[in-house]
């Protein structure tokens, strides 16, 4: 099957791509959209945004590889983004990340086995203020303990 | 055009607006340090390499990025712009692997250049090394080594900007940066290989010329390139008296810092043949060795006598040779057809960006001195056709080169006499009475006229083998036997008579040709 955005989606790129004096600009909110479109950013997926924008695909793959908030692969239901910059990174993020791996049994960048948490490391979140802390799917979790974190993970279905 | 005068190291130095400060030290002989900044590529300025200190400025500022300002006052030298350096060579180098000795790059990396002039210290960085892919091909002509790698994005830039086939990209970010093709893609445009010249470190390499020779031992000869008529200004660099590679020569009229892909490896197909080195007469039999004077006399006797006769002269032979090769056939019969091999084809819009449609470099001089009457296809439906009684074919393969080859063998049989000159015994010198051993395009000094009519010296970079013979000495040892000696037959000499008999070539003189070439009028 041809990846294709849907009606819906067309609809939603024409409006973003609207809102900027070049069409290149409108790249990041472009992805954001085939991200939510499709689950993932596949090659085929950006061949796709390449075309409909007009530029090349190795260009696009240079942002979608950049950019930590857009998957090439697909991704379980809950995505747990630990902050790994230096404010979070003196705050005690790398113990969480250990503890989060230990717990579900995955490494960075892997899934776990029913689909339903990804775990990755990710830059600066701009919650410097509040580290450690991480970003699941659009939602913030801050000053983290382990005790915070085995309760976010009980919540999260 | 503003001028604007300001001081670089002390001299005085004056520029046009607009230019930057890297570009007005260039000028005025001062060559600022950089990897990144390629005087035919946008600006990156992410190297660092060319940082100056500049008065008035709080801090050092990019060379090339920063416009030349009246007044403004530049120092490359001062110990502030030297501790910037040093530690900007430490920086590029954490992660470069230790490697030289086996590094195809070595002898002519900016990486070990630079380290030289200014860091010269042991490395401070006692962790692990950033590892990352080697070895990748990234298409026919380019291998790429992540790990040696500055990212600077010349060749990124390159492929956007010159060719604009945006093959590359740089993926992924901080010390995991990197560059890379977009997965499923190939690097192949027929400018590819440009990309190994202007890395200026061994992240991409020629996988032609990757650990053939030690790039110190190179003899460099500055030659043009003989693979179509845009006579790009190359380096023909030579190993043992075998050429190892071409590299581009910068020629703002002709080339810029360019060759194509196929102008650069064209070498193999003229150089790479099993040479002839003595003359080959047909007999009972077969061609059977002889000598030159032999050969010499039968080409002469019996060509005089099976007339009409046709000669076509080879797209790489030079204008000396041409104009002597004029002057034998119309000496030895005032009706002969006389043609420079010249086909076309058709060009991509990437090719064109430097290739002319043929694959004759000296076609345009050649017609200058005479050896054209009506063209080439009219003679070659001629040939096939019949019309002539004897021909004298000088370094091209028609067998091979034509599509018609068979028809073209069938016509070649029946020709009563057919002289081969060439370097080695090719399928239509298969088919001749005499065969005469000559050299190649590296191996012989002259003038070639691009398409666009740029007079451009080729030098010399190979000694030819015993007992070959160069092609200019073959026609005047034909010329004085039919009574038309040539008093003094070296190319310079050749030219100075085409200099006072061509009417666009009056006054020249090799001097005044030099390395970069003599525009004449269209």
């Amino acid at each position: 099957m041809a990846v294709e955005f849907s009606p819906e989606a067309r609809k939603r790129f024409a409006a973003i791509v609207g809102g900027y004096p070049k069409k290149e600009a409108a790249l990041l909110p472009v992805l954001f959209l085939a991200q939510e479109e499709f689950g993932y950013l596949s090659g085929e997926a950006i061949d796709y945004v390449a075309k409909i924008m007009g530029i090349s695909a190795a260009r696009v793959y240079s942002v979608v590889t950049f950019y930590t908030m857009l998957n090439m692969k697909p991704i379980g239901r809950h995505h747990i983004q630990v902050c790994r910059t230096l404010p979070c990174a003196l705050s005690g993020a790398e113990k969480i990340t250990a503890f989060i791996k230990a717990k579900l049994g995955i490494d960075v960048g892997q899934t776990t086995p029913d689909g339903k948490f990804t775990l990755s490391e990710v830059e600066c979140l701009a919650s410097c203020g509040t580290g450690p802390m991480m970003q699941v799917n659009d939602a913030y979790y801050e000053n983290l303990t382990e005790e915070r974190v085995v309760e976010i993970l009980r919540v999260l279905k | 055009m503003d001028a604007v005068k300001l001081t670089i190291d002390g001299k005085e130095v004056t520029t046009t607006k607009g230019t930057t400060v890297i570009q007005a030290a260039a000028e005025a002989g001062i060559t600022i340090p950089h990897y990144c900044y390629h005087p035919k590529l946008t600006i990156a300025g992410n190297c660092r390499m060319c940082l100056v200190e500049i008065e008035k400025m709080p801090k050092l500022q990019i060379a090339c990025n920063t416009q030349a300002s009246e007044g403004m006052a530049v120092e490359t030298q001062s110990p502030k712009v030297l501790a910037a350096r040093k530690a900007v060579m430490e920086f590029l180098l954490i992660n470069h692997p230790l490697d030289c000795p086996i590094c195809d790059q070595a002898g002519e990396c900016w990486l070990q250049d630079y380290y030289m002039q200014h860091d010269l210290q042991a490395s401070r960085f006692a962790e692990g090394k950033q590892h990352e892919r080697k070895r990748e091909v990234f298409g026919p002509h380019v291998v790429f080594d992540g790990e040696r790698c500055i990212k600077c994005t010349r060749c990124v830039r390159f492929l956007q900007e010159v060719t604009r086939t945006d093959e590359l990209t740089v993926v992924d970010r901080g010390d995991h940066s990197t560059i890379a093709l977009f997965p499923g893609t190939v690097l192949d445009n027929p400018l590819s290989a440009n990309i190994n010249d202007i890395c200026p470190v061994g992240a991409l390499t020629d996988r032609d010329f990757r650990f053939r020779v030690r790039v110190w031992y190179l003899q460099k000869t500055p030659s043009i390139c003989p693979g179509c008529s845009t006579g790009c200004n190359i380096s023909v660099e030579s190993y043992q008296n075998r050429i190892a590679r071409f590299k581009p020569r910068i020629n703002e009229e002709v080339n810029s810092h360019w060759i194509c892909d196929e102008g650069r490896y064209c070498f193999y197909a003229l150089t790479d043949v099993e040479r002839i080195t003595a003359p080959l007469i047909r007999q009972e039999g077969g061609l059977v060795p002889t000598d030159w004077k032999t050969a010499l006399g039968a080409v002469i006797s019996v060509l005089s006598g099976a007339q009409p006769v046709c000669g076509v002269l080879s797209g790489r032979n030079t204008n000396e040779e041409a104009f002597l090769f004029a002057k034998l056939l119309r000496r030895l019969s005032p009706q002969a057809r006389l043609e420079v091999y010249y086909r076309e084809r058709k060009l991509t819009e990437v090719e064109k960006i430097l290739k002319s449609p043929d694959r004759s470099p000296n076609f345009r001089g050649a017609r200058d001195m005479g050896v054209s009457d009506d063209g080439f296809e009219p003679l070659l439906s001629d040939l096939l056709d019949g019309k002539f009684r004897s021909a004298y074919f000088v370094g091209e393969d028609l067998l091979r080169e034509v599509a018609q080859g068979e028809k073209v063998r069938q016509a070649l049989k029946k020709l009563s006499f057919l002289v081969v000159q060439d370097t080695h015994l090719s399928e239509t010198a298969k088919l001749a009475h005499v065969v005469l051993p000559a050299v190649n395009f590296a191996e012989k000094e002259g003038t070639y006229t691009n398409r666009k009519g740029r007079i451009q010296r080729l030098r010399p970079a190979l000694v030819p083998p015993a007992g070959a013979r160069q092609d200019l000495e073959i026609f005047s040892l034909l010329l004085a036997r039919v009574g038309e000696p040539i008093r003094r037959a070296t190319p310079g000499e050749i030219f100075l008579e085409i200099a006072r008999e061509v009417p666009r070539y009056r006054g020249l003189t090799y001097e005044s040709i030099g390395n970069l070439g003599v525009q004449i009028e269209s």
